[in-house]
């Protein structure tokens, strides 16, 4: 638990965001201290755009500052809570951002993803390696991003990827287990 | 009868392989609306499938932490501030203020020259300092000196100095955030000694030739001290930053040795 030392008691996130619910702006900017970078790493990691990373990670602070009532403890930790809504709502921002920029065409499409594959390059071979990510074989990798961090449908990927949908769910169900053992060994 | 149970066994054995294998799936999001149903519906009569899924989560929790590390703009932590501020105003709910008279906060520091304003958080001066990473700030005094140091984060040519002790065990340190042509500048301390209240600490700028008092300031109970400095010219003039230990009020000149400096040229 995210806690800080303050008049010598330990104020953890939980606490604070019962001080935010109760409108006390710097019980909003302890949070803001402690989560702003997570959220901002994410929210550019899948957006890949500086400017709407920023403009995410304000949303997503006013989003706690308006709606802090709506967070539920027994769910999950606030950090878990704060990230799980920032990768929703920059999954939300690349689909409607894929619908602007193309509507015609969509990685469902087999028969344009044939005519003039590949589309688009989901993946950004030079952005820097998801840190738990990079311990995986490639095509589990590039399975798992298109379905974690681009918000595709399997059945998309698939066809994007010009593989059977067995193969797909079995790549990523096989990186999935590979990152459980991992994570096992890391406890 | 006997048979009939045998065959329920069978059908339940056979959903829970096939939901154990779509548990991954569930954790990441992956499963369409429908399968999601059917999972749920199962996890809540199957202790070991929760379980399981208790261990996807957490992966899954962990994908969204272990993205390459980032530092969030300053100017956000300011944009936010500002919204944040204006509406707990209109709301009449508890402002900075009032919270203040609850708990000291990250930025709140006691500095007593008008040449200081409470500012803000800074951050992103960053990583060196393990984390933190949000500047919001707090005017105590004119609104000119709060949108001069907005115009300063906002900067692309800004740059960082380090300051350090020239005592080699001391821990004191920090930055100071200048940028060329302008007397702005903002500074962040840490590990400062506490003073006796007849102390302050000062800010010196040196050009070679002319020493300018930058104004003086406190550290807060755990060392931290930031603020913005007004100097009398940009900062890319000065060859040279210094912080003394001088009485309250301030000196004309240093009369203490120097407790952290650092080179601005």
């Amino acid at each position: 638990m995210n806690t800080v030392e303050l008049d010598g008691a330990a104020i953890s996130d939980e606490q604070l965001l019962q001080q935010v619910v109760a409108h006390d702006a710097s019980a909003l900017q302890q949070l803001y201290l402690r989560h702003a970078n997570a959220v901002y790493a994410l929210a550019n990691y899948i957006l890949r755009d500086n400017a709407i990373a920023e403009e995410l990670t304000q949303e997503i602070f006013l989003t706690v500052w308006n709606k802090a009532e709506q967070y539920r403890a027994e769910h999950a930790r606030f950090r878990t809570w704060l990230l799980s809504i920032t990768r929703y709502r920059a999954i939300d921002q690349l689909r409607q951002k894929r619908r602007r920029i193309q509507p015609s065409l969509s990685l469902d499409d087999t028969s344009i993803a044939e005519e003039q594959a590949p589309i688009t390059e989901p993946i950004d071979t030079q952005r820097e390696l998801h840190l738990l990510l990079r311990h995986l074989p490639p095509e589990q990798r590039l399975a798992i991003e298109l379905c974690y961090f681009e918000g595709y449908t399997h059945e998309e990927i698939a066809a994007y990827l010009h593989i059977p949908l067995g193969t797909l769910k079995s790549r990523i169900l096989l990186g999935l287990k590979k990152l459980r053992e991992i994570m096992k060994e890391g406890k | 009868m006997v048979k009939v149970q045998t065959l329920k066994m069978q059908a339940l054995k056979m959903q829970h392989s096939e939901i154990q294998e779509q548990i991954p799936f569930f954790a990441i999001g992956g499963l369409s609306a429908q399968e999601s149903a059917r999972v749920a519906e199962h996890l809540a009569v199957c202790p070991s499938c929760r379980a399981l899924l208790n261990e996807y989560q957490f992966v899954a929790d962990e994908l969204l932490e272990q993205v390459p590390p980032q530092t969030a703009p300053a100017r956000v932590a300011v944009r936010l501030q500002n919204i944040v501020e204006a509406d707990a105003k209109r709301s009449g709910a508890s402002t900075r203020a009032e919270a203040a008279e609850k708990r000291p906060r990250f930025w709140d520091q006691r500095i007593v020259m008008p040449r200081w304003v409470f500012a803000l958080g800074l951050l992103t001066l960053l990583l060196l300092f393990g984390g933190a990473a949000a500047l919001a700030f707090q005017t105590r005094q004119s609104t000119q000196t709060s949108q001069e140091m907005l115009r300063l984060l906002n900067a692309n040519d800004i740059r960082f100095v380090t300051l350090t002790s020239p005592d080699a065990k001391a821990s004191a340190g920090g930055y100071i955030c200048i940028q060329n042509d302008n007397s702005t500048a903002l500074l962040w301390l840490r590990n400062m000694e506490p003073l006796n209240p007849e102390y302050v600490y000062q800010v010196w700028l040196r050009d070679g030739t002319t020493r300018d008092n930058g104004g003086t300031f406190r550290a807060d109970n755990d060392g931290r001290a930031i603020g913005v400095v007004q100097a009398p010219r940009p900062l890319n003039e000065y060859q040279e930053i210094g912080i003394t230990v001088e009485p309250v009020g301030g000196s004309a000149a240093p009369t203490t040795p120097r407790v952290i400096g650092g080179q601005l040229e």
